[in-house]
């Protein structure tokens, strides 16, 4: 235990040192990305009333940014590090030394949150210009937290079959973008399901990431989620941990495959 | 060095490699879908079509797959002339095309078409068909003439991109700065959002971005408003003009620095 912690805290240090202190470009991309929030956000307030209260409306975008924020982590920073592992040639260093990617990813993943909370405060700053400062108020701290850790649990499985995916079949970025542009939106994780189309609703329900954001939803905005709050948690809970259990099965077997065939190194693009 | 011969070769070296990457030709027909898509779900989900139409005339449909096929198509034609510098320096050919003697202007000029022409491509895959289905037969007319205000559009964004392209690479830091400049140019565009309902100052530089006027002629289009066709159009042409010699000196002032401090090739 005691060496694992010592390899997740060695992996944090070099990665908060490169990440966050030594690079220049951690403002730039911040303001980048923040821009890049509001060329796509902007037209949403075209579609409501010019009435509407502004701040309903930066609240609605701010909670729908902060799930498309843990999506795009799960993608770019946990799945999509198995890819960088290979290029850089660490990959199989990682699986010489038999330590496993756990201590790995125990390492990145403060720093995933570092950024994280960082970019949501500059993506507040900007929609507090726009329209007004988003109301946060946490109504029900205990739903909030439980569906705080269901997405976390949920997006876990979701690295992990991506990153499985990626390592054994050279999945290129661009496959990647399309997934994290697509998957938020038809798993119901931008949007309340009360106001998705049926049949979307009804696929929604079907995958586990519906059951996290819908609580989140619940606790950050007061929306009333399609099902008893109780119920949500108990079959999203469910949900999510098959999903992870199934995921880490599906990540041993590609790393077995990719043990057999030999790891498929190709550019990020 | 003649005008067509530089075009023979930015179209041979972009072609070779979109063959190459076909990934990135896939990504091309199907990002205005994705944009459209994101767009209207947020919107969708937070307001109602009917408003948006009543606010903008437009259908939110067709006004959001034209603004996802402007956005793309200036971006991608702008991005060919933002990155050339760099992508010369990293592959190490910049110290042998600031000691060639071919005119800049025309070499700047040449850069954006091949991506150009493919994006015409990438319209009858989004634009045409779609305002075919909405529309049917004048669908299809009006989304010709619309992709071919948009393929107006992306060249009067030429000269403003050597004016930025020119200055950034010469202040340094360059690659991250454009990543804040690229889409700031894109959000005073318009196309996402009109100008009109921006704040004063952002009207303001969104008027200086010759595209955008593009941008409103389109908008008013197909709202079923032709005017100020050819004055907004004529803007565009004047200020790409304008631009010219601005873009020309900036591109060279870049490349006496570099010559004087030297290229570095990573």
């Amino acid at each position: 235990m005691l060496k694992l912690i010592r390899r997740a805290y060695a992996v944090f240090k070099a990665y908060a040192v490169s990440e966050l202190v030594r690079s220049k470009g951690f403002i730039y991309g911040f303001i980048g990305f923040s821009l890049w929030i509001v060329l796509f956000i902007a037209p949403m307030s075209l579609f409501v009333d010019p009435g509407h209260s502004t701040t309903d409306i930066a609240t609605y975008g701010f909670t729908a940014i902060l799930i498309f924020m843990f999506y795009s982590i799960a993608t770019w920073d946990w799945a999509a590090e198995l890819r960088w592992m290979i290029n850089r040639g660490m990959l199989e260093y990682y699986i010489a030394s038999g330590s496993g990617f756990l201590p790995h990813y125990l390492g990145i993943m403060p720093v995933s949150m570092i950024w994280l909370g960082a970019a949501l405060l500059i993506n507040y700053a900007t929609l507090s210009l726009l329209w007004g400062p988003p109301q946060i108020v946490i109504a029900d701290s205990l739903v909030f937290l439980a569906g705080f850790a269901m997405l976390l649990t949920v997006l876990v499985a979701y690295a992990l079959i991506l990153g499985g995916t990626v390592i054994s079949s050279g999945t290129t970025g661009f496959v990647m973008e399309i997934i994290s542009f697509i998957l938020p939106m038809a798993t119901g994780g931008l949007a309340p399901l009360s106001r998705l189309p049926y049949a979307l609703r009804t696929f929604a329900l079907a995958t586990p990431f519906s059951y996290p954001a819908e609580a989140i939803r619940y606790s950050m905005l007061g929306l009333t989620p399609v099902m008893d709050i109780s119920e949500l948690l108990f079959r999203g809970y469910v949900y999510a941990l098959a999903f992870l259990a199934l995921a880490i099965a599906y990540f041993r077997y590609q790393l077995k495959k990719i043990l057999r065939e030999g790891v498929r190194a190709t550019a990020m693009w | 060095m003649s005008f067509y011969s530089i075009l023979r070769a930015e179209y041979k070296l972009v072609y070779s490699e979109m063959i190459r990457r076909r990934s990135a030709l896939i990504a091309m027909i199907l990002y205005p879908y994705l944009f459209a898509g994101f767009t209207l779900f947020f919107g969708y989900t937070m307001g109602s079509a009917e408003i948006f139409s009543r606010r903008i005339g437009v259908d939110p449909v067709i006004f959001m797959i034209t603004a996802s096929y402007t956005v793309m198509s200036v971006l991608a034609s702008v991005d060919d002339v933002l990155w050339r510098p760099l992508s010369d320096t990293f592959i190490g050919t910049l110290p042998y095309i600031i000691a060639s003697p071919v005119s800049r202007l025309k070499l700047y000029l040449a850069i954006p078409i091949p991506r150009l022409t493919a994006l015409i491509v990438m319209g009858f895959t989004s634009i045409i068909p779609v305002y075919t289905a909405y529309y049917g037969l004048e669908g299809l007319l009006s989304g010709l003439v619309v992709m071919g205000l948009i393929t107006l559009g992306c060249l009067t964004m030429i000269t403003l991109a050597m004016v930025i392209a020119g200055l950034v690479h010469t202040i340094g830091e360059s690659w991250r700065v454009l990543n804040i400049v690229r889409p700031l140019v894109m959000i005073l565009l318009g196309a996402y959002y009109p100008r009109i309902y921006m704040p004063l100052i952002g009207y303001v530089l969104s008027s200086l971005i010759p595209s955008s006027h593009i941008v409103e002629v389109i908008h008013n289009m197909l709202r079923g408003e032709l005017s100020n066709f050819y004055i907004l159009i004529a803007l565009a042409i004047a200020l790409a003009v304008l631009y010219a010699p601005g873009g020309n000196k900036s591109i060279l002032y870049w490349e006496k620095k570099k010559v004087r401090e030297g290229v570095k090739t990573d």
